[in-house]
């Protein structure tokens, strides 16, 4: 597969969540194309459901119609455990809070996701310690989340989330939590991901900043995807 | 009012732990409020059957074992013209046509015309002469008319000093109160003379009441008393009979205190929660919330408990201490107060801790969770070190000599206090050794275990804590009930080497001395010992006295404690001197070389004492004395029970039933072989231990209910972070796997701290509670199976808690925690 390659295909997805009162259709008939060693940015208001179509590009979340296809596997129709099989092999999610596994030291937050797709650990480790040392992180392999500053969880968190290299990289905000020097580093880390490693990442944000550093714009408004480079 | 309002609205915000709270609370209050009714119900009832038949007499003149002479009241009333007294008799008939039911016969002078007791308020509505007139005329309850199925004037039957009695019930009596009635539902009223004839005892009262304001009247009457009798207060001989289960009713309440103890921890556990969204106020206010829901519920089921409990209480006061008939509970306002003052004092002290955190803690530590967390970390060390105090002031109450049992029990649970102080320590130290084992043998899974019960500290170390005390109860307990029964077992071997057993307990006769001769002459008979159980009323309390006709052989039979069989054999069957059990040389402070005083029908005497001997069939103690010293210092030859010594040739399940079916056939008289015997004895033993393993439970329930509560909050605490384990690859199955590991490991360590102090408690119960409580020394006897059984009972409620969590949390969608987060 080349760069360029329809990596995920979205046809007329919905999401409707049932409230008490009524039920909210947050996303309604999305047709979308993302294509391999892309960065696109999903902009859009709070509550426009940009974190939703995430989940649902993920395997976090089932559409409540259409269909999800991630290269001609329609991930919408696989069981709980075939998905968690498919989230653990081919993507990685970078959370707006960071997330990292906080009874796992950062060493092992990086190994986590290679012990579960069953790396060997002598390759898993090498994997490990280029990714600190690319971070620039290799001193504070022993020590937990808690002691790492805000910038450092999110580049580790980034780290985490390609670690396996995954073909799809998922980010919610990513730089939301984030001050404007520590908001350039991780976005050095995810605009390198794509021609580096041939991965397709899809950012929600609302930051001008990702956004300007995105291959392609879409903006997600009264739950339709409409893409800005069109 | 506003903060009621937030307090009720934060507790619905974790409605789970509010329930689990409540639910922890209100078993607490229930097993202490059960307790003490129950314990209350028993004292009621006794204090009651007293006052049916003595009403308010200040005085009782007492005899010796055959009772008074009845000229004695004769001579008092008419030559000394004393008044403001009542003869009585007293004693017990079966009902042949009722189940063969025992019941008591009260006799008493229909002329007394007193009303002082509900016994004699009874007769009040006859004429005297209506009692005298009809001969054997009774009177019964009149629901005892109605549950007999009797009529009135009707007849009943009964069984009495061997022979087969009709008497005439003549009128029923109306209780005044349900109490009332209650007492009376199992006695026969009857004249003095009537009383005399049905259980034998022609010619002697039981005792004679006496209502005296007068100390110069006291002492008058005293000078007017024969030798073998005593002017006794009622007050003291009330006394004296309850105090004989005071011991018994403290370790029960003692056992119920620490199910409350352990409910404590749930409500601390539920309050740390608290503290991430409150301050003090507001974190004393949900407490409170909580402990006036779980008091008024543990009320409720403190009522319902006690019905349950007060026929395993009754049961063992029955076996071990004196005849109680008690079937109904009183609900008395002290009892419930009591409960009440303890659950809400539990659940505010329970609640101080981290209200008091909240309020010192500034607001942003507070507000997080890893706040809670670093500072449960950080006070690992301090709490260990402050650990030593509880375990100092815990040796000191359980070490210092001439300590009582209350100051035992309080250094119990200072122990207890100081394990749970030391706990996080040991629990960080346990998760270190096996964090290496879960890593090889679980790999990631076992890896986040470990480190899930440190980061999670300040909820783990309570339950864990809590767990461990409630499951070291059952260990403890365990081993000192294990202990005691193997003892007990050990000294019957000892003690009851004869064949077979032949009483005359449950007849209502003694045994008749011809019989014994004929027996004695039977073929394979080697020897017969006779005894006679008594009790004497004196200076010194209610003595259990134990007549014993033995050869020099059978004395060998008594295991000495101090002295021995040897040396203080000729002093005990010629030298007037006794010996004396272990309990009665405890509670009485006596030993080899002093002296015990006991009324004889010549007055107190003092009777040497020879030897201190094993036994485990009475926590007050028993007086032995040989026959030939009985027989010079009372005229009383009653024999209770004789053991038949057979040939080595002998089969003895075959004697014993040509026996029974022979010479014993007509009597009512009980045969016992030497096995039936033991077993019977272990059979009491067990049934005076079943409210005890009862509670046990009740407190392993409590505890369960606490760690569920606690895993439930952990693991609902952790929805996000099982949200990005799920989002990351991690399948329902592994995350269950986590989660139970997690459980199962707090379990794990539960039990294993919960191992040395089980055995802690268990030789504080042995060797301070139990000497305290009944005089009883017992050998340690540990066996692998309470250790095995608390490990697996610790690591199974771990597991069996964590079930439910896991399950939820597993089946809760990544993107709903995340969402919801």
């Amino acid at each position: 597969m080349a760069d360029g390659d329809p990596v995920i295909e979205l046809s007329d997805v919905h999401k409707i969540y049932p409230d008490a009162q009524r039920e909210r259709a947050v996303l309604r008939g999305i047709n979308a194309t993302f294509r391999r060693g892309e960065f696109v940015a999903i902009l859009g208001r709070s509550g426009s459901g940009k974190s939703t179509l995430l989940n649902l590009l993920g395997g976090i979340d089932l559409p409540s119609g259409g269909d999800i296809r991630f290269n001609g596997l329609s991930i919408s129709k696989l069981d709980e455990r075939r998905r968690t099989l498919f989230r653990r092999e081919h993507v990685g999610f970078v959370f707006q809070f960071f997330n990292l596994i906080p009874t796992l030291t950062v060493f092992e937050n990086l190994l986590f996701t290679l012990d579960l797709n069953g790396v060997d650990r002598a390759r898993a480790q090498r994997r490990v310690e280029e990714l600190l040392s690319q971070l620039g992180l290799s001193d504070r392999g022993d020590s937990f989340p808690d002691r790492l500053s805000g910038g450092e969880q999110q580049r580790i968190a980034v780290a985490r989330a390609v670690a396996h290299r995954p073909s799809l990289v998922l980010a919610d905000e990513p730089t939301g939590n984030l001050d404007q020097d520590t908001e350039q580093d991780v976005l050095a880390l995810l605009r390198a991901m794509p021609k580096r490693d041939h991965t397709t990442v899809i950012a929600a944000t609302h930051s001008p900043e990702v956004a300007s550093c995105a291959d392609r714009i879409v903006h997600l408004q009264d739950g339709t995807l409409n893409d800005a480079n069109s | 009012m506003i903060l009621a309002r937030v307090s009720m609205r934060n507790l619905l915000r974790h409605p789970w732990q509010s329930i689990l709270s409540v639910v922890g609370i209100a078993l607490g209050v229930a097993v202490v409020i059960a307790i003490d009714l129950t314990n209350e119900s028993a004292r009621r009832a006794f204090s009651l059957s007293n006052q049916m038949v003595a009403g308010q007499a200040t005085h009782h003149i007492i005899g010796g074992p055959t009772g008074l002479d009845e000229t004695l009241y004769r001579d008092l009333r008419v030559d000394h013209g004393i008044r403001g007294m009542w003869p009585l008799v007293a004693g017990w008939v079966r009902l042949p046509d009722n189940d063969d039911q025992r019941f008591s016969v009260i006799g008493v002078d229909p002329f007394a015309q007193t009303s002082h007791s509900a016994i004699h308020r009874s007769t009040r509505d006859l004429s005297p002469t209506e009692l005298l007139s009809v001969n054997n005329a009774v009177l019964l309850a009149q629901d005892t008319v109605r549950r007999l199925g009797l009529t009135v004037p009707g007849e009943l039957r009964v069984r009495g000093a061997g022979d087969l009695h009709r008497l005439r019930v003549t009128a029923s009596v109306q209780p005044d109160s349900a109490l009332e009635g209650q007492a009376l539902r199992a006695i026969v009223i009857t004249d003095i003379a009537t009383a005399q004839v049905i259980t034998g005892n022609i010619g002697r009262l039981t005792r004679i009441d006496l209502e005296l304001d007068d100390p110069a009247a006291v002492a008058k009457i005293r000078g007017l008393l024969p030798p073998d009798a005593e002017l006794a207060s009622s007050a003291s001989r009330g006394n004296a009979l309850q105090q004989m289960t005071r011991a018994f009713e403290v370790n029960l309440t003692a056992l119920s205190l620490l199910a409350l103890v352990v409910g404590m921890f749930l409500i601390y556990n539920t309050m740390t929660v608290s503290v991430l969204h409150e301050l003090f106020t507001s974190v004393t206010c949900e407490a409170l919330t909580l402990g006036v829901l779980g008091v008024l519920a543990g009320i409720g089921l403190g009522i319902v408990l006690s019905y349950q409990l007060l026929e395993l209480v009754a049961q063992t006061i029955n076996d071990l201490y004196f005849r109680l008939d008690v079937k109904q509970v009183s609900i008395s306002a002290l009892s419930l107060a009591k409960g009440i003052a303890l659950g809400i004092g539990a659940t505010v002290v329970a609640a101080l801790a981290p209200a008091l955190e909240a309020s010192r803690v500034p607001p942003q530590i507070t507000y997080t969770r890893s706040g809670q967390e670093t500072a449960a970390r950080r006070s690992v060390g301090r709490l260990a070190r402050f650990a030593i105090v509880p375990c100092v002031v815990a040796a000191a109450l359980l070490l210092l000599p001439g300590g009582s049992l209350y100051a035992g029990f309080a250094g119990l649970f200072f122990a207890i206090f100081g394990f749970a102080l030391l706990a996080p320590a040991l629990l960080l130290l346990i998760v270190r050794i096996t964090h290496p084992w879960l890593s090889r043998a679980l790999g990631l899974v076992g890896r986040m275990a470990g480190r899930g019960v440190t980061e999670s500290l300040s909820r783990t170390r309570v339950t864990v804590a809590a767990l461990a005390i409630a499951v070291s109860a059952t260990v403890g307990v365990g081993i000192m009930i294990t202990s005691f029964r193997t003892t007990v077992e050990h000294w019957l071997v000892n003690y009851l080497r004869a064949d077979l057993y032949v009483s005359a307990s449950g007849s209502t006769t003694g045994v008749d001395p011809g019989l014994i001769r004929r027996v004695s002459q039977l073929p394979g008979v080697r020897s017969i010992t006779t005894a006679r159980w008594t009790k004497l009323d004196g200076a010194e309390g209610r003595t259990q006295l134990f007549v014993l006709d033995a050869q020099s052989k059978a004395f060998e039979n008594f295991q000495f404690k101090h002295g021995d069989a040897a040396s203080a054999w000729p002093r005990f069957k010629t030298g007037d001197a006794v010996i004396v059990s272990e309990p009665y040389a405890y509670h009485h402070r006596r030993g080899v070389g002093d002296t015990v005083i006991l009324r004889t029908d010549r007055g107190a005497r003092e009777f040497d004492i020879a030897g201190v001997f094993y036994d485990y069939g009475s926590d007050r103690g028993v007086v032995a004395m040989h026959r030939d010293t009985y027989r010079r210092h009372w005229s009383d030859p009653a024999i209770s029970s004789f053991a038949v010594y057979l040939d080595a040739n002998i089969d003895v399940d075959r004697f014993a039933e040509t026996l029974q079916h022979g010479v014993l056939k007509p009597t009512d008289l009980t045969l016992r072989s030497n096995r039936q015997l033991r077993a019977l004895s272990m059979e009491i033993f067990d049934r005076t231990f079943a409210i005890t393993n009862v509670l046990r439970v009740l407190t392993m329930v409590i505890a369960v209910i606490g760690i569920f509560s606690a895993l439930m909050s952990i693991q609902l605490e952790r929805g996000r972070e099982f949200a990005v384990l799920r989002a990351n690859g991690f399948t329902p199955r592994q995350l269950w796997a986590l989660v139970t590991t997690e459980t199962g490991l707090l379990g794990l360590a539960a039990g294993v701290l919960a191992l040395p102090l089980g055995l802690f408690l268990a030789l504080a119960l042995i060797f301070i509670i139990n000497r305290r409580s009944f005089g009883w020394t017992m050998q340690v006897w540990l066996t692998p199976e309470h250790f095995v059984l608390g490990l697996t009972l610790a690591v199974a409620a771990g597991l069996v808690a964590g079930i439910y969590p896991a399950l939820r949390l597993a089946r809760t969608p990544p993107s709903f925690a995340l969402r919801h987060e």
